[in-house]
């Protein structure tokens, strides 16, 4: 289901560990912030990227891929409702991973500026803390330890908000 | 080499930007949820207090009826930033008067959707939004759905908006063709327009003309007619006479059910229409 073809322009992404991915430019143009580079003409064959390791960075490749390939919706095309149902199934597919790794993709989807992605990350994390407690929810999100607020600040905030809490 | 946080477990999260946990936290299921999560951690403790969506459901039980009035004021008084939607859903009854303090309020903080799911009704008090909508320049969508069958388009103060562009009417009862026709033609960027369940018998015939609407929804399937004639005691009149769609930029069209007996429709671009039409007579 590629799209690629032998003259279509490729671009390069290398990841903190050292690998490196050679992807369709359209692939890659689903993340603003490489577009964005492209179009200012400052980006080289090779575009590093220090803060993602190769394993979320191939996640990611595998996201634009799919949704570069899908029709775009737009306001005087037919929407082909098969491929958007299509691209919902390959969504939810895609975001059942472990909650470490849904964090490197939504830290790298952020850096990257691709929106879709964000959003979906954002709706799998508050699907998986919804109806939590929040002793639950620090130890799914793996909250700091060093950050909780010590018991009286916690009871004050409850005080104050009480009726949220109740 | 591995930087991964999935090999030492480190709390990232936190360290993402305010907009970012404010997408996780708006896609709770409500408001109170979100504040309970200011004793996460002191990275948590402030941010839901720039949400810029806000969720308001009374529900069975949470909140006695003074208590939600206060917390409604609090939640919106306390901030001022934009608003990017307003979301109140409350079964119990509040009077108008109540409801249109709360409209006041955000408007004042910039709204751009509003959605309103009101069980008035029990004064048979017609909902009456108030005037300060149509001076809000920033309103785009504007969702609204009683319980009970009331009134919308009765009232004149409330009789359009420069801005909306959605428009989403659930279970209203549409009395005035002419209200009805001066409300959508004050509202030029309107693209897309639902009626969802709405009531029509009372018009001999429904216009519905907008230079610039794109989608239409009218979907009048689940209604149960007789009931609601026999609650109104209306008699023989049961559709509206006439539906006259002028709508030369529509694309698609969506029309389910029955809601007039004739119809006239002036939609030159539509490239998509499901029409389901059912036997009013059974």
């Amino acid at each position: 289901m590629s799209t690629s073809s032998s003259s279509s322009k490729k671009i390069v992404l290398k990841s903190a560990d050292n690998e490196t991915f050679e992807i369709d430019e359209i692939v890659a143009l689903e993340s603003q912030a490489i577009k964005n580079m492209i179009e200012d003409e400052c980006a080289d064959n090779v575009i590093p990227l220090g803060n993602i390791d190769s394993k979320t960075l191939s996640k990611i490749i595998e996201y634009c891929k799919k949704h570069a390939e899908s029709p775009k919706k737009d306001d005087n095309a037919d929407i082909d409702e098969k491929a958007v149902e299509d691209l919902k199934s390959f969504d939810a597919e895609f975001a059942k991973v472990d909650m470490p790794l849904i964090q490197d993709i939504l830290m790298a989807a952020n850096f990257l500026n691709i929106d879709n992605l964000i959003g979906l990350m954002c709706r799998t994390i508050a699907d998986r803390i919804k109806g939590k407690t929040p002793e639950e929810i620090r130890k799914i999100l793996n909250i700091n330890k060093n950050d909780l607020l010590s018991p009286e600040q916690e009871a004050k905030a409850r005080e104050e908000n009480s009726w949220a809490f109740d | 080499m591995k930087k991964s946080n999935i090999e030492n477990g480190v709390d990232r999260i936190s360290e993402l930007p305010d907009p970012i946990l404010h997408s996780i936290l708006s896609r709770l299921d409500s408001t109170e949820e979100v504040v309970r999560n200011s004793v996460l951690s002191t990275r948590w403790k402030y941010l839901w207090t720039s949400i810029p969506s806000i969720n308001l459901m009374s529900g069975p039980k949470p909140f006695g009826e003074n208590r939600f009035k206060e917390f409604v004021y609090w939640v919106l008084a306390n901030r001022t930033q934009g608003l990017d939607s307003f979301s109140l859903r409350c079964s119990n009854h509040y009077d108008m008067q109540t409801i249109g303090r709360w409209i006041h309020l955000v408007v004042m903080r910039k709204v751009k959707k509003l959605t309103l799911s009101l069980g008035c009704g029990v004064n048979d008090e017609a909902i009456v939004l108030p005037r300060c909508l149509v001076d809000c320049d920033t309103l785009e969508e504007l969702l609204l759905a009683v319980y009970l069958l009331s009134r919308f388009f009765e009232y004149e103060k409330f009789h359009g908006s420069k801005t909306l562009k959605v428009l989403r009417l659930h279970n209203v009862e549409l009395l005035d063709n002419d209200l009805v026709q001066q409300f959508l033609t004050n509202c030029p960027l309107l693209e897309d327009l639902s009626f969802i369940d709405c009531l029509t018998y009372n018009l001999d015939s429904l216009v519905i003309s907008c230079p610039n609407l794109k989608t239409l929804r009218i979907y009048n399937k689940g209604l149960d007619y007789d009931s609601v004639i026999k609650r109104k005691k209306y008699e023989e009149e049961k559709l509206c006479e006439r539906l006259t769609l002028i709508c030369p930029k529509l694309v698609s069209l969506w029309y389910e059910g029955h809601m007039a007996n004739h119809f006239a429709f002036d939609v030159k671009s539509l490239k998509k229409a499901m029409i389901e039409l059912e036997d009013v007579d059974e």
